[in-house]
């Protein structure tokens, strides 16, 4: 029996693309990996779509709305409990 | 490491289901293509619709095999005193578990007009991100005013 190799990795991987009249889409997702021996982590997320229109070519970024609101809010509240924390060992005059 | 192979392959030769176990993890592993990802297109009119998700699979195994000590060479019958120590046998077991979570993250709308992608706002995770963010500034800002009077 083969042993699993640890190993961690990050890839873009394309998918089949999608013809809609003249216009073909290929989809592209990030996959990060994690792989041990019996712990396995797989986070897929999209990235793109790549867009073929004759011989024209495109590409839209397919942008995750919600964590960058998360993001922004524990940033918000991580920045203001630092500046709190600063604050109140400044010494009292 | 050539150490660690012995048991390994002890544990590998006792567990009966341990091929087929292995086996489904690796089938876990068609999450990491783009299919999971993106949703068949949707035909609805002169327009077809694709969802695009975010999807994390964590899993997590483990279990241990058995063996056992051959029990003692007989010994004469005519000698009082001997005693044939038994054999003894272990065994083990184990369990795993694992948790996959798929969120919509876009809709890809292609129509006539050309191809839109639409965010997907989901109120309630940012709901959860806010009042956990202002609880845990008021009781810091709490804390740090009971540190502050002593």
């Amino acid at each position: 029996m083969d042993r699993i190799k640890p190993e961690i990795g990050m890839k873009s991987v394309s998918g089949e693309p999608i013809q809609s009249g003249d216009t073909v889409i290929t989809p592209v997702s990030k996959v990060f990996t994690v792989r041990a021996p019996y712990i396995d982590f797989i986070w897929n997320r999209p990235v793109e779509i790549q867009i073929q229109k004759g011989d024209e070519s495109s590409t839209i970024p397919i942008v995750n709305v919600n964590r960058l609101a998360q993001m922004a809010i524990f940033g918000f509240g991580a920045s203001l409990m630092l500046i709190l924390w600063l604050f109140s060992k400044r010494p009292v005059r | 490491m050539k150490r660690m192979d012995k048991p390994f392959e002890v544990i590998s030769e006792s567990v009966p289901n341990h091929a087929e176990a292995m086996e489904f993890m690796e089938k876990l592993y068609t999450v990491a293509t783009p299919k999971a990802v993106y949703s068949e297109p949707v035909e609805v009119g002169e327009y077809k619709v694709i969802t695009a998700s975010e999807v994390h699979v964590m899993k997590g195994f483990g279990y241990g095999g058995g063996g056992g000590t051959a029990p003692s060479p007989k010994v004469e019958e005519d000698q009082e005193d001997s005693k044939q120590e038994p054999g003894i046998g272990y065994g083990g077991g184990g369990g795993g578990g694992g948790t996959a979570t798929a969120r919509p993250v876009a809709v890809i709308e292609i129509g006539p007009h050309g191809v839109r992608v639409e965010p997907i706002v989901d109120p309630t995770k940012i709901a959860i991100a806010f009042f956990t963010t202002i609880i845990s500034i008021f009781a810091m800002g709490s804390k740090m005013k009971r540190a502050n009077r002593r």
